[in-house]
């Protein structure tokens, strides 16, 4: 592979946001025939650096080369003239539409050559689809529906998809975060004998290491925008690619250690569900703030949200301050004051069009009532207004309708919603996700001063900086399973690392 | 439309623009015809109003939740029948009673269709539009209901076409009183809070303990409710049972919704939007008759006027 023209060419690359850089003058080559895995912790720059390359996010500074020509993308769609094709990792398939439409969507085969009777060749559609289909050496039938595929199927249809048009370089966004292990087994023999036959190009990112070093030939790893170094996958250790992840040692106890009065919080004996746990067993006290580490797919949200009644449990028992609970619904988790922020708080969480005042009361309008279910807007007015002050919510008034707040300010009015309704238990998914630096730290803060007055935390999150930031003690979980539960200053960010990926 | 605008003084802007409008509607009426600003006049249109504002304001509740009734028309008609039957074999207060069941009933099968079972507004109320009408036909072959003892048509008719103080319209107080209790039920109560998170965001009112469900179906009945006292008031004012009393109601009332400002999408919408829409479209319905407009001239306008609100309303949300 030596002095071949690199596929892409990637040099000085820079992209700031506002408030934060997310890509800081990073080189970065693709060979002809190679898989290039691309490493790093949240927020390293992983996702800015291949959306730069698919013509989704504009550079500001640096070249891009492709096949040795310099190059300049200004939409999704310049790129894809160029053969870069991206898998995103939420799979943009036509659940209605069969198989072969799918692959061939918008270079449909026509029947007549003209624009006018422009009729779909069905039998060279198919035919066409089963040729594509057939390098990968499995064998589905191309008239039946996308959706009706498993997900490991619908990743290989748009892997053809890509194909199809000619694609020289594939980027794959962590495509086995939903895969089980022998999926993951048939997805990596297809990307290597694609490789190897077509010459393709391929850019992985991917969370765990075993499985970069498995796949990949050479492994770059990013760390805060920067990037550390580029590996030979096959002599490279897991210590050293996790070193280049980290840097050097950090200590992040910024915060005393809370005492814990030993009173019985949350208690849950073997949880099982069919696709997301397996016997999870753990006791929280009241007041505690326990993390729940692991990457995508480790079952750590799903746990929060069997816990809160979203999805439907298979077994197991939970117990709130010893009163058993059986999650059902939301309702009956608020009956038992527990408190949940979704990770998409936009989509999820609030309500944006509402004035701040609305989203606050609404989990709890019953505390507000006077006769016959209406609400007393004077008590609103100055409750809210409470809440508002003493989480230092910066709004122009609790009138205001929440999309005008920033994004740490939304956060800390979906916070709000519990305070207000006086939850005892706060379970918390990704709490600072599209939040800037800053109002992360306030929002740190703003935990651990609720925790102090007995406020229980369940905090599920992919960032282990945020992990050993604002927990006393945390839970790592790897495939459905826990794997280790300690007190947050025993173990380092290295430590950790090496456990859940 | 320049950047950077507050929103609550934009919102204000909006509003106060649609009611410029109206109060310039009326001011050129006033001016082109000598009886349009009469008080026998005003108080006819506010009396047709009451109607339409029944018939909107039960509309905006399904609307602000994200779904549409198009069952509106051929309910009025089964309603009107079976207050027609009531009256005629057992009394006043039975024709009352059975209006106000009948839109009951319609409203809760539509909730549970909608609310319960999760099928799509739009295909539920459609069927329900034709089968109610069905059933309408069915009941009466297609012939009103005639023949009402004098005594209890007396009494019933007092609804529709009595005056209280000799001035005032009894529909009239009855809008009056709607108005009200509609702006409690959207702007006060828990339930109003209820609609305006369910429709706005189903999925985060869900996770704060809302049961979408509930609300839905309580909204529907709520609905069917509202329409039933309209047949009422409709009947009263026909003086019999009359199955296709509704045709063209229907758009009326979305029509008037929808001038009024509340979004389709759902998630907002206040009384005070349903009430201009709907003084709008009936005023300016009673301007062009004063004038001597053809009714052929009048629907081109209705028309003209509805697609004129949803651009105001797509003009705030660009």
């Amino acid at each position: 592979m030596i002095q071949e023209i690199p596929l892409v060419e990637m040099k000085n690359i820079t992209k700031a946001f506002p408030g934060a850089i997310a890509i800081d003058n990073v080189d970065f080559e693709l060979l002809p025939g190679e898989i290039h895995v691309l490493v790093g912790q949240n927020g390293a720059g992983k996702s800015t650096l291949v959306n730069i390359l698919a013509g989704t996010i504009k550079l500001d500074a640096g070249t891009i080369k492709v096949n040795g020509e310099l190059v300049k993308f200004n939409n999704p769609s310049d790129a894809q003239k160029q053969g870069i094709s991206l898998v995103p990792q939420e799979i943009p398939i036509f659940p209605d539409l069969t198989i072969a439409e799918n692959i061939f969507m918008g270079v449909l085969p026509s029947k007549y050559k003209n624009k006018i009777f422009n009729i779909v060749d069905f039998k060279n559609l198919y035919k066409k689809a089963e040729l594509a289909l057939s390098k990968f050496n499995i064998h589905l039938n191309v008239n039946q529906l996308a959706g009706k595929l498993p997900i490991a199927n619908q990743q290989l249809i748009i892997i053809a998809k890509a194909l199809v048009r000619e694609t020289r370089i594939l980027i794959m966004d962590e495509p086995t975060a939903c895969l089980g292990s022998k999926e993951i087994d048939i997805l990596f023999d297809i990307l290597k004998k694609l490789c190897a036959e077509e010459k393709i190009g391929i850019i992985y990112i991917c969370h765990r290491l075993e499985e970069a070093k498995r796949v990949g030939h050479r492994i770059t790893v990013l760390r805060d925008s920067r990037k550390t170094d580029t590996y030979d996958a096959k002599t490279v250790s897991t210590t050293t690619l996790i070193e280049a992840m980290t840097g050097k040692e950090r200590v992040f106890k910024n915060f005393e250690k809370l005492k814990v009065t030993g009173e019985k919080g949350i208690d849950i004996y073997n949880l099982n569900h069919h696709r997301y746990l397996e016997e999870i067993s753990f006791n929280i006290s009241k007041g505690e703030i326990v993390g729940i580490g692991g990457v995508l797919g480790s079952g750590r949200s799903e746990l929060l949200k069997i816990i809160y009644g979203i999805f439907p449990l298979d077994s197991g028992e939970i117990k709130i301050f010893g009163r058993k609970y059986v999650p059902s619904s939301p309702i009956e988790a608020i009956r038992f004051e527990i408190g949940y922020l979704p990770s998409d708080r936009n989509i999820e969480g609030l309500h944006l069009l509402q004035d701040v005042a609305f989203n606050i009361s609404l989990p709890s309008l019953s505390q507000l009532i006077s006769k016959i279910n209406i609400v007393d807007r004077k008590k609103e007015k100055k409750e809210t207004n409470e809440v508002v002050q003493r989480l230092q919510i910066k709004t122009r008034s609790n009138k205001s309708p929440v999309w005008t707040l920033s994004g740490g300010n939304r956060q800390k009015v979906s916070v709000a919603k519990w305070i207000f309704a006086k939850s005892k238990i706060i379970l918390c998914d990704e709490p600072t996700r599209g939040v800037d630096v800053a109002a992360k730290d306030e929002i740190y803060q703003l935990i651990r001063e609720l925790a102090s007055r007995g406020i229980t935390f369940l905090i599920s999150s992919p960032d282990v900086e945020e992990l050993l930031k604002v927990c006393d003690r945390i839970i790592l979980m790897k495939m459905k399973k826990i794997i280790v539960d300690f007190e947050s200053k025993d173990l380092s960010e290295k430590e950790i690392l090496n456990l859940i990926l | 439309m320049k950047k950077n605008v507050n929103y609550d003084k934009y919102y204000f802007i909006r509003n106060q623009g649609l009611l410029l409008v109206f109060i310039g509607m009326f001011i050129f009426f006033a001016i082109l015809s000598p009886y349009f600003l009469t008080v026998s006049n005003i108080f006819n249109v506010l009396r047709q109003s009451s109607v339409l504002f029944l018939l909107a304001a039960g509309q905006t509740l399904v609307v602000i939740t994200g779904g549409i009734d198009l069952s509106h028309g051929s309910l009025i008609g089964l309603c009107s029948t079976v207050i027609g039957l009531a009256l005629l074999n057992y009394g006043f207060l039975e024709g009352i009673f059975i209006g106000l069941l009948m839109g009951l009933i319609s409203g809760v099968i539509c909730g549970i269709l909608i609310g319960w079972r999760k099928l799509e507004p739009f295909i539920v109320t459609l069927g329900m539009m034709f089968a109610i009408e069905g059933v309408s036909l069915i009941i009466t072959g297609g012939q009103p209901v005639f023949g009402i003892e004098d005594q209890v048509l007396k009494k019933f008719s007092f609804i529709g076409q009595g005056y209280l103080m000799k001035v005032i319209p009894v529909p009239v107080i009855i809008l009056g009183i709607f108005i009200v209790i509609m702006y409690i039920v959207l702007h006060r109560s828990v339930f109003g809070r209820y609609i305006l998170a369910v429709g706005g965001n189903e999925v985060a009112a869900r996770l704060s303990g809302i049961s979408i469900s509930k609300t839905k179906i309580i909204t529907y009945s709520i609905d069917g409710l509202l329409v039933g006292i309209a047949a009422i008031i409709l009947t009263s004012r026909a003086g019999s049972g009359q199955p296709l009393m509704g045709s063209g109601i229907l758009l009326e009332s979305i029509g008037a919704v929808v001038v009024g400002g509340v979004s389709l999408k759902g998630g907002e919408g206040r009384v005070f939007q349903v009430l201009l829409g709907v003084f709008f479209m009936s005023f300016m319905v009673n301007g062009l008759d004063m004038l001597g407009m053809s009714t052929f001239v009048k629907q081109l306008l209705i028309g003209c006027i509805i697609i004129l609100g949803v651009m105001i309303r797509l003009r705030k949300t660009s």
